[in-house]
């Protein structure tokens, strides 16, 4: 069965870190995937999303046109599809969406923002129905901070919908998103559109 | 030798060291600045490996070719803007008959346009970019595999025409991840030799490398030949035939999907790859080889269809050499501004199909600020 993930944000989240993570975990698995990053040529602010198929057979089209689920981390609104199961970030206006404190979450637990974005891919390892592996998740990790991301991951993973029912009560809210990127106007700053390999690791502030 | 998760651009990367490549030169430029990365990586751990972070682009094709004339399996990487900079140099590489790879990760432009949307626009660039009359060989891979395999086949087809040989490759073919096992494909991959001897290595039998016509053989060998069309017919069509040969080798195509529907659809690239929903409705013919166009092997395939339809992330490049080689109209999907989705090639056929035109229905300018349209059908 094929199972398409969209994961929408602008540059700094971590999109392509949890994309990258992901397939990483998946191609250990055995499965077939695809994970494509589409991203704007500022590195920060910017739109930066992520297309992840995968599946038991060798995949076509690795574009993402109508996603199974979709996790937004930010929303600008470019990315035109829509999502069967829709998870963002607490604060996003997106009818009928699950919405997780991944910021306030990671910082609240973790001691850093930036491990929401572990823990999202721990509720789209959950949703996707995918086994946790914690030997094959570790193996995937970007080599620092590993345990810390494989305990945002975990917490992730067990979030239920009345866990996050309840964190999304008490949480401020706050958007998961890079300060730089919110207070620029139109989340747009002038980076060098070179580097593709210098990607943010997971857990890092940015 | 293990499945694992690897960019198009790393297979790039990996097939020109399985073809014996020995030397990089480049200049960083979206979206092909991974194979700079990695070649640079690659330099440090192997010091045999020549490597050059050049000052541009002018400079690295330079090198790449010095490089070659010197005895390397020399390439480079760049992107439509860079590899327009280079165009004096690939027409001098084939005019003086240099192997080597320039591979041009094509992008959405014209200038710097949009650097990291994913485009097709350098189809022409490459076949007549630089000055005069030349027969360029150029390949293009749809996939991660592929790409290993075409650079290989790209070095090797550079080694046995002696000339400089294009990669094409976009933005998704470049970003794009799939599960694949190179290292079973490097062991199976056969580098041709190097072929060309080094000048330096070349008594006897003098090589000239000023790319001015001069006699290379013959009573008046060494002597300039810059006012001769006969040496120059001879030398000229002695290169074309040699790259023709060379080429028929390499008649790399893909034809599927529904091979007995009416449409015949020709997408190359990532394009084919986004087009993959429209399989029970169209026949789709591929090529992988760009240049020279495949054409007896489109024409005894076109002909068991009604429709011709090239879908491509341009104006119609490669539709108008399509229809140049079939002597039949052939209809157009353009996909522009870096919108390649299924989406788009299915309104794209349905409108041209029904005999609408193949330009796209242009959205108004918007009132307000708001999102930038990327993918999606508009």
């Amino acid at each position: 069965m094929t199972t398409r993930i969209a994961l929408d944000g602008v540059g700094g989240q971590g999109v392509r870190v949890i994309a990258g993570v992901m397939g990483a975990l998946l191609a250990r698995m055995g499965k077939e995937v695809t994970v494509l990053f589409d991203y704007d040529s500022s590195v920060r602010g910017s739109m930066s999303d992520a297309f992840l198929i995968f599946d038991d057979v060798p995949i076509a089209n690795p574009v993402v046109e109508e996603a199974d689920i979709m996790l937004k981390l930010a929303d600008r609104g470019h990315l035109r599809i829509s999502g069967r199961t829709v998870v963002t970030d607490l604060g996003l206006n997106v009818p009928g969406a699950e919405q997780i404190p991944f910021a306030s979450l990671g910082s609240q637990h973790f001691g850093k923002e930036l491990f929401g974005n572990m823990i999202a891919l721990g509720r789209l390892l959950r949703l996707a129905a995918i086994d946790f592996d914690e030997e094959a998740i570790r193996e995937s990790l970007p080599k620092r901070f590993v345990e810390e991301n494989l305990a945002a991951i975990r917490f992730g993973y067990e979030l239920t919908p009345e866990t996050i029912a309840s964190y999304a009560a008490a949480a401020p809210p706050s958007r998961f998103e890079m300060k730089d990127a919110a207070t620029a106007p139109g989340g747009h700053t002038h980076g060098a559109s070179v580097g593709m390999g210098s990607v943010v690791e997971a857990g890092e502030s940015g | 030798m293990t499945r694992k998760l690897s960019q198009g651009n790393e297979a790039v990367f990996r097939g020109a060291l399985a073809a014996g490549a020995n030397y990089y030169a480049g200049y960083p430029i979206s979206p092909s600045t991974e194979i700079l990365n990695i070649a640079s990586g690659h330099a440090a751990e192997h010091p045999e490996f020549g490597f050059l972070q050049a000052e541009d682009e002018i400079a690295s094709a330079n090198a790449i070719i010095g490089a070659s004339l010197a005895g390397a399996k020399s390439f480079t990487a760049t992107s439509g803007p860079g590899f327009s900079l280079m165009q004096e140099a690939v027409g001098y590489a084939q005019k003086v008959g240099v192997p080597c790879v320039f591979v041009n990760v094509q992008r959405v432009g014209p200038a710097t346009g949009m650097p990291t949307m994913p485009g097709q626009g350098d189809i022409m660039q490459v076949k007549w970019g630089s000055t005069g009359d030349y027969t360029p060989l150029a390949f293009y891979p749809n996939g991660v595999e592929e790409a290993f395999r075409t650079t290989v086949a790209a070095f090797n087809a550079a080694e046995e025409s002696r000339s400089p040989v294009v990669l094409l490759s976009d933005t998704f073919v470049a970003h794009l991840n799939e599960v694949v096992d190179l290292d079973a494909v490097a062991a199976e991959t056969q580098p041709a030799p190097r072929m060309a001897p080094a000048l330096a290595k070349h008594e006897g039998d003098a090589r000239f490398f000023a790319g001015v016509l001069m006699y290379e053989a013959g009573p008046n060998a060494g002597e300039p030949a810059t006012a001769d069309a006969d040496e120059y017919l001879r030398q000229f069509y002695d290169a074309k035939h040699r790259h023709l040969e060379v080429a028929a080798r390499y008649a790399l195509y893909e034809h599927g999907w529904n091979v007995e529907a009416r449409t015949l659809l020709i997408a190359y690239g990532i394009v084919s790859r986004v087009a993959a929903p429209l399989r029970e409705e169209v026949a789709l013919f591929r090529p992988i080889r760009i240049h020279p166009m495949l054409t007896d092997e489109l024409r005894s395939i076109a002909e068991r269809y009604d429709e011709i339809v090239v879908a491509e992330a341009n104006d119609g490049q490669y539709a108008d050499m399509v229809e140049l080689a079939l002597h039949r109209p052939v209809k157009r999907v353009p996909l522009l501004g870096g919108r390649v989705s299924a989406e788009a090639v299915r309104a794209g056929l349905e409108r041209v199909l029904a005999g609408g035109p193949s330009e796209p229905p242009i959205p108004p300018q918007p009132t307000e600020p708001g999102p930038r349209a990327t993918l999606g059908v508009g």
